[in-house]
């Protein structure tokens, strides 16, 4: 991983504005972070196999910098539970939506609950390629296995998101 | 050249090359990170109380700087379960190469369910270079496994951070 941030300088090294302007973009960056917390407010039971998104968990991230310069962290700390199905496996991911209408969808981690037990899952991802701008951050999930897999959230679980923008 | 900040600035000392090389300096040191997401693609199963590398769980790290200027931060999230005897302590660890950092230590008090968990390790005396970053886990006691699977996802994020100043 890179920086736009020069590397190396001379003893007769003059900072100029350009140079102070690359400072500040690449401190903006490290300081946009925005964070979602939800204890018991989410609810879910779905038997569902597509992918949807979780209503709730959706938080406004407006990226500084371009795609060639920066990405989006996105740190991810939730729980929920199997309501039924064999050998389900729930993926939750990321959709960051626009305005305008365009979307990218990004996985974050997958995890082969137990049936009825509330457990954490635990994951970081980059999201890449997005331009500068507002973007709305919404929380999915998808299901596999058979029988009629069933993923749920009630009052005993909780979703926390971190978004930070990282400079390339 | 330091990774340490000015304390205290002197009223009317006019900002220097010396100064703004000091703010690119620690700025290009935090802009250094690396994510690394395995999403039901890695593999490992830990049944020994030496560590095991995982399988597809490593990455590639470029430190700028050598090991009196900074360190490197590592952050690991992992889901596994445990299949046999639930007595062991699991011990998850990031490998720089040559050395096993620990992050976390887990009692698993059931079978056959999978549960994530994770921590920090703090890599000290690291030369600037290359390294390949693993995950390996090892057992308290060689009576059981740990496993992690297609089921399981696995995330560690490294970080350039200057020494610590205390």
């Amino acid at each position: 991983m890179t920086t736009n941030l020069p590397t190396s300088w001379s003893s007769s090294f003059q900072p100029n504005w350009y140079d102070m302007y690359r400072i500040l973009e690449a401190t903006r960056a490290l300081s946009n972070v925005v964070t979602y917390n939800a204890q018991g407010t989410i609810s879910l039971s779905t038997g569902t196999g597509t992918q949807n998104t979780l209503a709730g968990p959706s938080v406004p991230f407006v990226k500084r910098r371009g795609k060639t310069d920066s990405d989006v962290m996105v740190l991810l700390m939730m729980t929920s539970f199997i309501g039924a199905g064999t050998s389900p496996v729930v993926t939750w991911g990321i959709g960051a939506g626009t305005a305008a209408g365009t979307n990218k969808d990004t996985d974050v981690c997958s995890w082969a609950g137990t049936t009825g037990h509330h457990d954490p899952q635990l994951a970081v991802q980059r999201i890449t390629g997005l331009d500068a701008g507002l973007y709305n951050m919404n929380l999915y999930y998808r299901m596999s296995g058979t029988a009629s897999p069933n993923i749920n959230l009630n009052n005993g679980d909780s979703v926390t998101m971190i978004f930070q923008e990282l400079p390339l | 050249m330091t990774a340490t900040l000015p304390q205290a600035i002197p009223a009317g000392l006019p900002p220097g090359a010396f100064s703004v090389s000091q703010l690119i300096d620690v700025l290009r040191d935090v802009s250094n990170q690396n994510l690394f997401s395995a999403i039901g693609t890695a593999s490992l199963t830990a049944s020994a109380t030496s560590y095991t590398s995982a399988t597809g769980a490593a990455q590639s790290f470029t430190k700028n700087r050598g090991s009196t200027l900074t360190d490197v931060l590592g952050i690991i999230l992992v889901a596994g379960f445990r299949s046999t005897s639930t007595v062991p302590l699991t011990t998850i660890a990031i490998n720089d190469g040559t050395t096993d950092w620990p992050a976390a230590v887990i009692a698993y008090n059931t079978l056959l369910e999978h549960l994530s968990f994770g921590g920090v390790a703090r890599m000290t005396g690291l030369a600037a270079g290359s390294y390949t970053m693993t995950l390996r886990a090892k057992e308290s006691a060689a009576t059981g496994s740990w496993t992690l699977n297609s089921g399981d996802t696995v995330s560690m994020m490294l970080m350039e951070v200057p020494v610590s100043q205390i």
